[in-house]
């Protein structure tokens, strides 16, 4: 097993910046699977309270290709759990000792253990280079994953691919962060609908108050899931979520509003171009 | 006036309704703001040709708060000049609805009754779809009229319920009264900074020299004088002065409750007590604060306190909201009185 790999200026900006800060909102813990060309920083229910996380980058985006190296018995794919938060301590620490090149490379050290005896431990050394100065850290990270437990996480990234149609929420991302931050005084938990006709509804309902809103005309991925027409818009919106729910355009699930809010606010740090909304088939 | 017309469904009797519509939902919200002071306020809202008014009163009930709106205060008024609509109503939940509507900037539109009898509330946001141009909104605005990729429409039926039996204090008011004029925030100020002797509060009005004071004992005793130059239309009709105790928890929510001037300037508060020592507090607020009314930081009573025929003037003629609050002395004190 051997990883090796020179993080580019942009890249270890990404990670400190924009997604490791993210994904420390979720959970201390998040999984990375490292292969050939794409890179993944993972956190299932095991890490989050409940949130599944996936972070998809293609090697070159954060590493030099010309001295990465990934190699394993196992696909050359290489697994293993992270604290996020000594991860972005790293970074941000060679980004503020203006380092030039940041090594990384995974290293099995002679630690001592609880009870004083000698034990080999993993770790991912950084090696951050500048100027004037070197600086070496050693982050610990869990024992690499056996096959199974790899195999099982790369099931686990491709938590997308099951989805009949999925919805770009952006042109309506203000509006969906503001009613959800004000619906949360309303009731925990909401059902959140995505229809095929491009339209996304959230509705909180208790025994006293239905309270809905409906974004509309959102696109729809993929294209060949769009269904035109499929809401009559003469019709008030709750009769047009009830009426797509029966006729099957419209999925929906029940989440919780706090969840909902934090997912949504996590596109304040990685200004994404897409965000999109989906119901899994389990 | 017009009558709404509704084509009746399943042959059901038509029913009349009441339709308002809300161009700015925040102010409102704050004006309704006023009259919370728990979490599970049971409301009262009764809508006619000539309003619409929404009262509270305490579980004690000598506390009773309400909210009057003029029908010019809504860009929709229908409502048939002989029907009256009552229903009771969470006040929270009202006002954690109307929140959700206040996060947008488009107008809000509320029947009632809905088809079962609730409160239903309508709004759809065209100018948050991007650039597209503003639609003309059809004429019921019920209907979702925005368009354009991620406009949102946001809809609530909030349940209505049995109104509850409100006997207005007001009906016990007794001349003769007195009364003065003061900006809401110096009323405000010193009933919060009253809070610490933990005991009743004391109003004081002395005749001559006209003097204004706030007094509270409980473990430490506080008294707050109001300056003169705040206080403007005095008028004490009991000499040499005149003495009531209220229960600091009532007082807190007659005068503490202001909102904030970003959302609702507050014009001027009026406070009269009765012959009886009912405390009756009056605040007026600008729901345009965008106009040139709220444009002021503490509104205009409070850059000149004389301004009792200015206030007048502008609660004629502008969209203000009428808060009111009518508060029962406590009996020793308004036995001794």
């Amino acid at each position: 097993m051997k990883l090796k790999a020179t993080l580019t200026e942009h890249g270890s900006r990404l990670l400190w910046k924009n997604f490791l800060p993210t994904i420390e909102k979720f959970g201390k813990t998040c999984q990375v699977l490292l292969g050939a060309d794409e890179v993944h920083f993972i956190q299932t229910s095991l890490n989050t309270d409940g949130v599944h996380v996936t972070a998809r980058f293609a090697a070159e985006t954060l590493f030099d290709t010309a001295t990465y190296r990934c190699q394993s018995k196992h696909y050359n794919l290489i697994a293993f759990q992270v604290e996020v938060g000594l991860l972005l301590r790293v970074l941000k620490g060679a980004a503020a000792t203006n380092a030039h090149v940041v090594d990384v490379k995974l290293t099995i050290r002679q630690v001592t253990g609880p009870a004083g005896e000698p034990q080999s431990k993993p770790f991912l050394s950084f090696t951050a280079s500048g100027a004037s100065t070197n600086v070496v850290q050693d982050v610990p990270i869990s024992r690499p994953f056996s096959p199974a437990e790899v195999t099982a996480l790369v099931a686990a990234k491709d938590v997308g691919s099951y989805c009949p149609a999925y919805l770009d929420l952006v042109p309506g991302l203000a509006a969906a962060q503001a009613i959800v931050d004000r619906l949360k005084a309303v009731d925990d938990c909401a059902m959140l609908a995505v229809c095929r006709g491009g339209d996304a509804h959230l509705l909180v309902q208790t025994t006293s108050v239905a309270l809905g809103a409906q974004i509309k005309d959102l696109s729809v991925y993929p294209q060949t899931a769009y269904v035109a027409a499929a809401c009559d818009r003469s019709k008030p919106v709750s009769e047009q979520l009830q009426a797509a729910l029966e006729n099957g355009t419209a999925v929906s699930v029940h989440v919780l509003l706090k969840q909902l809010a934090r997912v949504l606010s996590t596109s304040q740090l990685t200004e994404p171009a897409q965000v999109l909304l989906e119901r899994r088939r389990r | 006036m017009a009558q709404t017309t509704e084509t009746p469904t399943a042959g059901e009797e038509e029913i009349p309704r009441a339709v308002l519509g809300f161009a700015n939902v925040r102010s409102f919200a704050a004006a309704l703001q006023c009259i919370r002071s728990g979490n599970k306020q049971t409301c009262t809202v009764s809508i006619s040709s000539g309003g619409v008014s929404v009262v509270w009163e305490d579980d004690s009930k000598s506390l009773q708060g309400s909210v009057f709106l003029k029908p010019e205060l809504f860009s929709r008024f229908e409502c048939g000049a002989e029907d009256r609509h009552e229903f009771g109503i969470q006040l929270q939940l009202l006002l954690d609805t109307l929140a959700v509507f206040a996060s947008a900037a488009a107008p809000m539109t509320a029947h009632y009754p809905g088809p079962q009898g609730e409160l239903v509330c309508e709004m759809s946001d065209p100018t948050l779809g991007g650039n597209q141009q503003q639609q003309p909104r059809p004429a019921l605005g019920l209907m979702p009229a925005g368009t354009g990729p991620g406009a949102v429409c946001t809809w609530a039926r909030i349940a209505a319920m049995e109104a509850g039996a409100v006997v207005d204090l007001g009906a016990y008011w007794t001349e003769p009264a007195s009364s003065f004029l003061c900006p809401g925030s110096s009323l405000k100020e010193a009933v919060d900074d009253l809070e610490w002797p933990g005991g009743a509060v004391e109003l004081v009005m002395v005749q001559d020299p006209p003097r204004l004071l706030l007094a509270a004992s409980g473990h430490g005793s506080l008294e707050v004088e109001l300056p003169a130059s705040s206080i403007s239309g005095f008028n004490c009709c009991v000499a040499p002065e005149l003495r009531h105790a209220y229960k600091y928890r009532h007082c807190k929510a007659a005068f503490c409750n202001l909102p904030h001037a970003r959302d609702c300037a507050a014009i001027s508060t009026k406070v009269s007590i009765d012959a009886h020592g009912l405390l009756k507090v009056t605040h007026m607020l600008g729901l345009d604060p965008a106009g040139p009314h709220g444009a002021g930081r503490g509104g205009l009573a409070a850059d000149n306190p004389s301004a009792l025929l200015e206030s007048q003037r502008l609660y004629d003629s502008a969209k203000v909201a009428v808060v009111q609050f009518l508060l029962q002395p406590t009996e020793e004190e308004g036995m001794a009185a």
